[in-house]
């Protein structure tokens, strides 16, 4: 199944009287259970690509299909259910809500989801669980470290059970050692069926990906397989234009 | 999201930043404490006011004489006879007593003491149409007035500065007005009563009518009459009554105003309720100013919040999520300022009727109008704010260091 389908994607913005083309027809297709690291120099539009697939953002013109569904032209309301159901942010700066604990962090999403009570504390604390962070999940985020931080922000963005993953530089702010653990647990959910997109400067952490796909000025410059005969990658090639 | 969950989240929000919360919320408190209390102080003065004059007498209509001259200059003062009291009488049946009051200032003397007064001639009729009771002797009996008799009554007051604390029943007392003396006997004294206006009958003496008009000129005149409605309900038929007599005997309408007691609560009332409209109204400028202070309050509490807006949106807040998180602090700031400020309001209110010897008196449509409009403030005040944090592009949102 296709999770992610970009159709000759363009994001224009106009800066002052100045049009500055920062995704120019931008297509690329992501089946379930891939993972896939978007790279490139910055101001190569890799921000602007996640934000696009991370339903943030709307493309100015082209297709965006998210498992089969177009959202390329939903309004902010249908975007913000997209992004509670179909997908999962792990930021640099892990964007943890200081005033609220862990598990009140890896509550958020549910809550919006409009989970209540018991069930939105339990399946919170699976998520933490699942990532290690059973121990600490009623601290504050500024009690425990920063890998833990980032367990804890990928336990939120899993909470919903997404259609995809989102990492922006989940390693950016960590130590090699606290960031290959980060990439170790990345590299698990993938194991689990998780799709994930990745976006990284470093080639050290986009080699973990299946496929790379290097931006420059806001096009795609080329698509690197890494690990393509993975029957995964050949199913997502042959349903991608059925 | 349900609304016990957005309270919850505004609560915890507000309590993250307890002083800055604390300072808005007293902005609120404030206004609304001080609307209440400026209302309440009003309604208390407006009752007291009101009970002064209905202590006047009761059912009591009076006629005075205006002033200046009626058309083409006429005077109208030779109407103003003792006998044009039973001519009102006479002429309207919802009247059921008159007394005419003519009044002089004189000196009073007896014996090494003296004093100034208003010295009032009336007829028996006035006792009861003024409700003026009587502490020792007896009041004026309409024998005496048809004799002229040189009778007196002493306010207490009066009372008490010619006698001291001697019994006054029987004394002599010397009166000079205008350069005539006169030797009266006291049969009576009124009990002390509270002054209301210029209306204060402990410094009156009360002698009848005809004597203070036959006997002791230059006071030929009348000037003015005490009636007496049959009922309260009665009242207003009396006073028409009354002034169609009046208007026909003078030939016009301008000779004479006929006042209702009635209708001179009406008009203390209303001056009351336009004064307390006018300081509730002052008062209600500080709850705008609270309103202000919520609103800056959120404006901060927004900005500073811009990331968390941007994270809450990237993990599935919709612009509905956000307003209501933001409009429901609003709310909560003043709401509970409502709630404070009520309680000193009613406290400050109580307080200043206390000092001022009013009744108590807590309107409550104050407290509702007081605590709606602190919740209306914060609508108000927070929807800006709120509907800011909701606008946010999640995409800037979340760039914001």
């Amino acid at each position: 199944m296709t999770v992610v389908n970009l159709e000759n994607i363009t994001k224009v913005y106009a800066m002052g009287s100045v049009e500055v083309r920062a995704l120019d027809g931008v297509s690329l297709e992501i089946s379930e259970g891939d993972y896939v690291c978007i790279m490139g120099p910055s101001g190569s539009g890799k921000s602007t690509l996640m934000h696009i697939i991370g339903c943030l953002d709307r493309p100015s013109s082209g297709r965006y299909y998210l498992c089969g569904q177009d959202v390329s032209q939903l309004d902010s309301t249908e975007l913000a259910h997209i992004r509670n159901r179909r997908i999962g942010f792990v930021f640099q700066q892990f964007n943890l809500l200081p005033r609220e604990t862990v598990l009140g962090n890896v509550e958020i999403p549910l809550m919006y989801a409009g989970v209540g009570g018991s069930d939105r504390r339990r399946i919170a604390m699976d998520a933490l669980a699942r990532v290690g962070l059973g121990d600490r999940m009623h601290h504050r985020p500024a009690e425990i470290s920063g890998g833990q931080k980032q367990r804890a922000a990928i336990a939120r963005a899993l909470v919903n059970n997404p259609s995809l993953i989102l990492a922006d530089e989940p390693t950016g702010n960590l130590d090699t050692r606290t960031g290959s653990d980060i990439l170790a647990i990345l590299d698990g959910l993938n194991a689990e069926g998780c799709t994930i997109v990745l976006v990284s400067h470093d080639r050290s952490v986009a080699e973990r990906a299946r496929r790379i796909l290097h931006l420059r000025d806001g096009s795609v410059e080329r698509l690197e397989h890494l690990r393509a005969e993975e029957p995964a990658e050949r199913g997502a090639e042959s349903n991608g234009h059925s | 999201m349900g609304i016990a969950e957005i309270v919850g989240l505004a609560l915890r929000n507000l309590w993250a930043n307890k002083l800055r919360t604390a300072l808005s919320v007293l902005g609120i408190v404030i206004g609304v404490a001080s609307v209440i209390t400026m209302i309440s102080a009003g309604s208390s003065a407006q009752k007291q006011i009101t009970s002064d004059i209905s202590a006047l007498g009761s059912n009591m209509i009076m006629v005075t004489p205006n002033l200046k001259p009626g058309a083409r200059g006429r005077s109208y003062e030779h109407l103003l006879t003792i006998s044009l009291a039973e001519q009102i009488q006479a002429a309207a049946p919802e009247v059921s007593a008159v007394s005419p009051v003519a009044q002089t200032e004189g000196r009073l003397i007896a014996g090494s003491s003296s004093t100034s007064a208003m010295i009032t001639g009336i007829t028996p009729a006035y006792t009861r149409i003024a409700s003026s009771r009587i502490a020792l002797g007896r009041s004026l009996v309409q024998s005496e007035v048809d004799a002229a008799a040189h009778s007196m009554v002493l306010g207490s007051r009066v009372a008490s500065d010619l006698f001291g604390s001697e019994d006054p029943i029987g004394r002599q007392v010397v009166v000079v007005s205008s350069g005539r003396r006169a030797t009266f006997t006291v049969v009576g004294m009124t009990a002390s009563r509270a002054a209301v206006f210029w209306f204060n009958a402990d410094t009156q003496v009360f002698v009848p009518v005809t004597t203070l008009i036959h006997r002791m000129s230059p006071i030929k005149r009348v000037s003015s009459y005490f009636c007496q409605a049959r009922s309260p309900e009665t009242t207003a038929a009396a006073v028409a009554q009354v002034e169609r007599f009046l208007a026909s005997a003078a030939g016009t309408s301008d000779a004479f105003n006929v006042a209702s007691q009635q209708g001179l609560v009406d008009a203390v009332k209303q001056v009351t309720a336009t004064m307390t409209l006018l300081l509730g109204t002052i008062a209600g400028i500080s709850l705008v100013v609270g309103g202000i202070g919520i609103m800056n309050t959120l404006l901060t509490s927004v900005a500073e919040r811009t990331r968390e807006i941007g994270v809450r949106k990237s993990l599935g807040a919709c612009n509905r999520d956000i307003l209501l998180q933001f409009l429901s602090e609003a709310l909560v700031l003043s709401m509970l300022g409502g709630t404070v400020g009520m309680l000193l309001g009613w406290l400050g209110g109580a307080g200043i009727a206390r000092i001022a010897g009013w009744p108590v008196s807590v309107d409550l449509n104050s407290v509702i109008a007081a605590v709606s409009f602190s919740t209306a403030v914060g609508l108000i005040f927070g929807t800006y704010p709120a509907v800011q944090a909701a606008r946010m592009d999640p995409v800037q949102a979340l760039r914001y260091e």
